[in-house]
């Protein structure tokens, strides 16, 4: 048993490294970077400058000193670039008309730009330098700045996990309480209406989309009610109950999406439980059918269904993405989504390792609590 | 005369029976014994048709997906249109007969990759073991740790991002391409939507080619492949003779139920602002100023629920009644 906890948390190393390197690779190898997203075509600053500095560049490697170079110089480099950029569209510089000269030097400006700022941000190092340096700082705790804002991913991270963390234990905490009572109802009354109407619910559970069903609760409830949520989050340690009241309903809504699988499973176990001999023989002893039933019945079907739990871990991490942004509840996924649409690279891939971590982390989890409950599951 | 022709013909042998007749008599007696597998399969062919013959049904309703009609803005249900109109005066039917195409285009692409990337994986890891199974298992250990809808995001958002060259050309909306003519939109999603299947594929193969090891592993233990090994057929012909069609059954339940997670997922990236964008989806008629406007017009958020309720639904139904039928072994799990 120690010896496979040990394997197992050392196979947990190279599966994240394997997970950091592919989404770094994902992220890097494709086009299109931060900085696409913020340097809009029309605005190109200090244009200017941009062609000094590239005509510089190209003059000391013709072996002529900027400072000096004349006029005559500049003018020949500066043709050159413009005319390699033609090139690419497959114009020739001497058949160029004006139009075509004067977009070509802007969009000779609009990448200078573009690079000059990658140069700023580190963007301009290659995939595994980039890796290595969020990697190498990332392995001591600190997960480096935002590309956009400049602003720590750690303390975003502090100040957001609590805000997941308390919207993902809600919601869970919910699928259960829904689950196993109606799932275990549900076997107990197998083939009859309230199994069919429970089952029926439990697979109409699965189908509905959640952010369907967050749409309905807000449109409804302002309709019937006239009310609406709270606009700001509060933080559970300073105002329990108005965090309460922007939390709640989002976990409630996320519980009833889990609910669904835990439902079938609760189900389907309490009938293979029931369907035992050491249920007849707890029948024939005279037991109640309560103690029948939550002695026998559901202490040993509950073992794969807790087990399940635990994989329902990333369901609930991506569920609460959709429920975040719609109640605008500042967690962890939220991040993960603005930085994704601006293409912001260190929240981005902490944000990833920090799900991927928690999943590698509840599977070995689940897989131990599985040897633990079961007696007769031995792991090797 | 018919009638007793047709009686005669039920009451034959099974091994004399033409095979349309003895389909058709499976088909019944799957409807009878799986009454809500039936609705499910129903709803499959049906979102199937509406999609195949989307133009034509808008052309007959009278009203195009992207037309807009000034008079009627946020009109609720009426005999002109029938689902109503939305904040820009666009029919909701016509919006979500198109939107059938995006469902169908996305669930069937999904479907065939899922199921190709997981029988090569899960075959040549179950059925080679040993050294190249751990080696495999290692890798799908990776692929499954990912958060699964945040590397769709991740993946759908970077690949759409349209730079100076796009991505293998892909990239390109119809933004970039020529002004396009009446019945020729659907043409220019087919760059986001082959996005979106490739990315929902990939991630979901991961899991699903777990379950096809599994059932290669209980197939390899059968004496039939012992006895084919024995007799010198080659790997091939053992894999393809032997393991794949054995393991077909659990193929199609897991191709079925993967149909609603990938109908699902498109709907909720729809949702979410990305993924196909420039076509009415039903997960797009969702986002926007729908949740501001569903107060007072509870018609723009109904139809499209109601059309990804019915469309999930019927396929997990299916997905459910084909799995009992199939392979009682997995009866109740997942």
């Amino acid at each position: 048993m120690t010896q496979y906890i040990i394997r197992r948390v050392v196979l947990i190393i190279p599966t994240l490294l394997g997970v950091s390197l592919l989404v770094t690779g994902i992220i890097r190898l494709l086009p299109g970077d931060a900085v696409d997203i913020l340097v809009s075509q029309g605005e190109v600053q200090g244009g200017a400058l941009i062609m000094k500095q590239l005509e510089d560049q190209r003059l000391m490697k013709q072996g002529i000193d900027p400072a000096v170079a004349g006029f005559a110089d500049r003018k020949k480099v500066r043709d050159q670039i413009i005319s390699e950029e033609l090139k690419k569209s497959g114009i020739k510089f001497e058949e160029a008309t004006v139009g075509q000269l004067s977009d070509a030097e802007k969009f000779v400006k609009y990448n200078g730009y573009k690079d000059f700022i990658r140069a700023e941000l580190g963007l301009n190092k290659n995939y595994v330098e980039q890796w290595w340096s969020w990697f190498a700082d990332a392995s001591r705790g600190d997960f480096g700045e935002s590309t956009v804002g400049r602003k720590s991913v750690n303390a975003e991270l502090k100040a957001r996990i609590p805000v997941s963390v308390e919207l993902g234990v809600l919601g869970m905490l919910f699928a259960v309480l829904i689950a196993l009572p109606t799932g275990i109802l549900s076997a107990l009354m197998q083939d009859r209406w309230p199994d069919y109407a429970l089952r029926s619910g439990a697979i109409g559970m699965l189908a509905f989309p959640s952010f369907a069903l967050a749409t309905f609760v807000i449109a409804l409830s302002s309709r019937w009610w006239n009310y609406s949520f709270p606009l700001f989050f509060k933080n559970l340690w300073d105002n329990p109950t108005e965090n309460m009241e922007l939390v709640l309903i989002p976990s409630v809504i996320l519980g009833i999406g889990l609910s669904g699988t835990l439902l079938r499973l609760t189900r389907a176990q309490m009938l293979e439980v029931l369907r035992q001999d050491y249920i007849r023989t707890a029948r024939a002893k005279g037991l109640t059918q309560q103690a029948v039933v939550l002695k026998h019945g559901v202490r040993n079907a509950m073992i794969p269904v807790i087990t399940v739990i635990g994989l329902q871990v990333p369901v609930l991490i991506g569920g609460s993405l959709v429920l975040e942004q719609i109640f605008g509840i500042p967690g962890v996924a939220r991040y993960l989504f603005s930085s994704i649409s601006a293409r912001d690279f260190p929240p981005m891939i902490s944000v990833m390792m920090l799900t991927a971590f928690v999943i590698v982390v509840t599977n070995l989890l689940v897989d131990l609590s599985y040897a633990a409950l079961d007696p007769r599951v031995k792991l090797a | 005369m018919a009638a007793t022709d047709v009686a005669l013909r039920l009451t034959r042998p099974a091994s004399e029976r033409s095979a349309a007749v003895r389909w058709g008599l499976a088909t019944w007696k799957f409807a009878r014994k799986k009454p809500l597998g039936a609705f499910g399969a129903v709803m499959v062919i049906i979102i199937a048709l509406v999609a195949l013959f989307s133009p034509v049904i808008t052309s007959w309703y009278g009203y195009r997906y992207d037309q807009v009609d000034l008079a009627n803005v946020l009109s609720g249900p009426t005999r002109e249109h029938w689902f109503g109109t939305d904040e820009n005066g666009r029919d909701l039917f016509a919006r979500i007969v198109a939107g059938s195409q995006i469902t169908a285009l996305v669930g069937l692409g999904t479907v065939l990759l899922v199921g190709f990337l997981a029988m090569m994986v899960g075959v040549t890891s179950g059925y080679f073991g040993r050294r190249a199974d751990f080696m495999i298992q290692r890798v799908v250990d990776i692929w499954m740790s990912f958060p699964g809808i945040f590397l769709i995001l991740a993946l759908v958002a970077v690949l759409q991002t349209t730079t100076s060259r796009g991505f293998f050309g892909l990239g390109r909306g119809p933004e970039l391409g020529p002004n396009p003519v009446d019945g020729d939109w659907l043409w220019y999603t087919v760059p986001r939507t082959t996005i979106v299947i490739f990315v929902l594929g990939v991630v979901l193969a991961g899991g699903a080619s777990r379950v096809v090891r599994s059932a290669v592993l209980a197939v390899k233990a059968n004496p039939y492949v012992e006895a084919a090994e024995a007799l010198g057929a080659t790997h091939f012909r053992i894999v393809m003779r032997h393991v794949i069609p054995n393991i077909m059954p659990v193929v199609i339940i897991l191709a079925t139920v993967q149909l609603g997670v990938a109908v699902l997922a498109e709907a909720t990236i729809s949702f979410l602002g990305i993924g196909v964008t420039n076509f009415p989806t039903w997960g797009q008629m969702l986002a926007g100023r729908t949740r501001e406007l569903a107060e007072t017009n509870l018609h723009l958020p109904i139809f499209p629920t109601i059309a990804i309720f019915m469309a999930v639904f019927g396929f997990n139904m299916l997905g459910d009644a084909l799995r009992d039928v199939l392979d009682p072994r997995l009866r109740g799990s997942r």
